[in-house]
């Protein structure tokens, strides 16, 4: 949190809605949402199934287009821009299902994060001697990722948990300032969650990770902040002792749990 | 851990195989066991190697994209009619030349492509990027069939002679004209295999694997696919080049919908997600079109039927079937063959380019969250 804290800009906000709504023919997924996410820190996303967390993010990466309201990434509007234009401004998104390139190497997979910051240079096509480089970064992000050893294996052929890790090295793979991480532990056995949770706390310093995720004691652990959605709007923002201890969320969702 | 299948390791680099195969086909082209034919025949030679390189130009975008265009012959034929009328019309000093041909047929082909690609590809994707592609290759066709005192019409034009090379008649022998077509064609592969093989190819296959998942890499998939587009059109206008000066003469079949069927089968046929498979297609579609011509006059059915075996048992082709073989050995890799039969249908939806997302959202991809993995 201190190293992040020496990022953060002017408005200190990563991410800003205003009356942020997501209509689904006759369904409101997202309604009239108005926060402020601020620079650094694991900003973690809770709530019941369907409250609009997967969409929240969805409209935040550019994956949907918002029907009303706006939003902003650190000073910029962002709101109308494509899914390619704000991944390029540093915003990095992982999948809930998996989203990776099956057919293709884990190595593969991850040198195409990589070598994303190449796209729209002119010597695109001879960049043999960048290339070293992405490689050696490639690396490094299988290493961090614990995916070295089957760097060669088919993407598709991977176990599930390692599937949900090269998912996270896609992300990490750009060297995002913010990443949104959509249920990362979804699936995943205890070893390989304790693995997970081991790696966003290493790599969370100096980033603002924005988290989906449903393993209420991970949240309580690994949070910054937590904010509660219920049925598109918010509940409530706060510390994890804020909301443990808040009667309305207990009733809404943590009560469920119990 | 084992080297999956369908990824090249092969024994030498493509480039030696290809070299390999036009060293060879001169003596094997047209050889046919069924009627004592044992030496080989320039003229299919020069034939496979020229459709080689526009089979291979279609399935820059068939299989490293995975948009299936149903008209590149537009690009064949564009290539073909601009050095015929060249060559017919132009005199002079500047006339006859087979450099200033291949320009002016590349300047033409790239300025359609390009202006197809900022129209059509950003706005469509998958079959309706197939029927794009062939309702523009039918205005190709239509100008060059009906168009007849520019095009000659139907008949199309003749009489065109090959240009000197280095200002010897070089080019009027055959087995010359061979050697000259195999090596511009194998400089032109080594283009090809630069482009698949270099960054820009890596996100082509990202793009035909995922799209939205490149996008969300920050990739400008509409950019590259556009830029796909235009790359994929240079090579089969080469080969309209080439195809002119063989034939000697030119016709509207070149830019016809069977031309640009023709490609897609030979790249399915020798393993569209492969460098050498449309090479190898284009070789063994002409063998066995010379082959069984020569015994019956239904030869396109026999043709046709070998096409469909392949798409139902054998969707990745004789590359596939090659690769198989070296790693389960024969027995194991027939047997993957017939035991394929009972999931035809699953196979083709994994083997295929995969179906725009772009209509499907929020649909799950292939594998789903919960599903264990073979």
């Amino acid at each position: 949190m201190s190293a992040a804290a020496a990022t953060v800009p002017a408005s200190g906000c990563v991410f800003k809605t205003e009356g942020l709504t997501k209509r689904f023919s006759g369904f409101t997924a997202v309604s009239n949402v108005s926060l402020e996410i601020p620079e650094g820190g694991v900003r973690t996303i809770i709530g019941p199934n369907g409250a609009g967390k997967t969409t929240f993010f969805n409209l935040l990466s550019g994956l949907l287009p918002a029907s009303a309201g706006r939003i902003w990434f650190r000073d910029r509007e962002i709101t109308g821009l494509s899914a390619f234009r704000r991944a390029r401004l540093g915003i990095a998104r992982s999948f809930q299902i998996t989203n990776i390139f099956g057919h293709l190497s884990v190595h593969e997979n991850v040198r195409l994060g990589v070598q994303a910051e190449l796209d729209g240079k002119a010597n695109f096509l001879l960049a043999g001697r960048r290339l070293r480089g992405l490689l050696e970064r490639t690396e490094r992000v299988l290493h961090d990722v614990g995916l070295w050893d089957v760097r060669d294996a088919r993407a598709e052929n991977l176990s599930h948990g390692d599937q949900r890790r090269l998912e996270i090295g896609l992300v990490l793979a750009s060297d995002p300032p913010v990443l949104l991480l959509d249920e990362p532990l979804a699936g995943m056995s205890p070893t390989e969650t304790h693995e997970t949770v081991e790696l966003i706390t290493r790599i969370s310093p100096g980033r603002t990770i924005l988290l989906v995720e449903h393993d209420i004691d991970v949240v309580m652990t690994i949070s910054t902040t937590i904010t509660v959605f219920q049925t598109g709007s918010v509940l409530a923002i706060g510390t994890p002792a804020e909301i443990r201890a808040n009667e309305q969320v207990q009733r809404a969702y943590l009560g469920e749990l119990a | 851990m084992t080297r999956p299948p369908g990824r090249a390791d092969v024994m030498f680099h493509p480039l030696v195989w290809i070299a390999l195969l036009f060293v060879a086909l001169p003596f094997v082209a047209g050889v046919n066991p069924f009627v004592g034919q044992w030496s080989g025949f320039v003229g299919i030679a020069t034939t496979m190697v020229i459709f080689a390189l526009f089979a291979s130009g279609f399935n820059l975008l068939f299989g490293h994209v995975g948009e299936l265009s149903f008209g590149h012959a537009m690009f064949f034929s564009i290539g073909a009619y601009i050095t015929a009328l060249y060559t017919l019309h132009v005199g002079g000093p500047l006339g006859g030349n087979l450099i200033v041909a291949l320009v002016l047929a590349l300047v033409t082909a790239l300025l359609w492509a390009w202006l197809l690609a900022r129209i059509i590809v950003p706005r469509s994707s998958g079959i309706y990027f197939s029927m794009i592609t062939l309702a523009f290759a039918q205005v190709i066709f239509f100008i060059s069939y009906r168009w007849s005192e520019l095009t000659g019409g139907e008949d199309g034009l003749q009489n065109i002679a090959r240009p000197t090379l280095f200002g010897a008649d070089l080019l009027r022998d055959s087995t010359h004209f061979y050697w000259f077509a195999a090596a511009i064609v194998f400089l032109a592969l080594c283009g090809l295999y630069w482009i698949i093989a270099s960054p820009f190819g890596s996100v082509l296959h990202a793009i035909r694997e995922n799209k939205q998942r490149a996008r969300f890499l920050g990739y400008d998939v509409d950019k590259y696919r556009v830029n796909a587009f235009v790359l994929s059109a240079i090579f089969p206008a080469i080969a309209g080049w080439l195809w002119t000066y063989y034939q000697q003469a030119i016709n509207p079949d070149a830019g016809s919908v069977g031309y640009s069927g023709n490609v897609v089968m030979m790249s399915v046929l020798g393993g569209y997600q492969t460098i050498l498979g449309p090479i190898l297609g284009a070789s063994v579609y002409y063998e066995l079109q010379n082959n069984v011509s020569q015994l019956t006059k239904y030869w396109e059915a026999w043709v046709g039927i070998v096409f469909a075996l392949f798409v139902l048992l054998g969707p990745r082709g004789i590359m596939g079937l090659v690769d198989d073989i070296r790693h389960y050995g024969i027995a194991t890799a027939l047997e993957r063959i017939f035991s394929r039969r009972a999931r035809v249908v699953t196979d083709m939806q994994e083997e295929l380019p995969p179906v725009d997302e772009e209509t499907a959202h929020s649909a799950p991809p292939a594998r789903a969250a919960g599903e264990p993995a073979p």
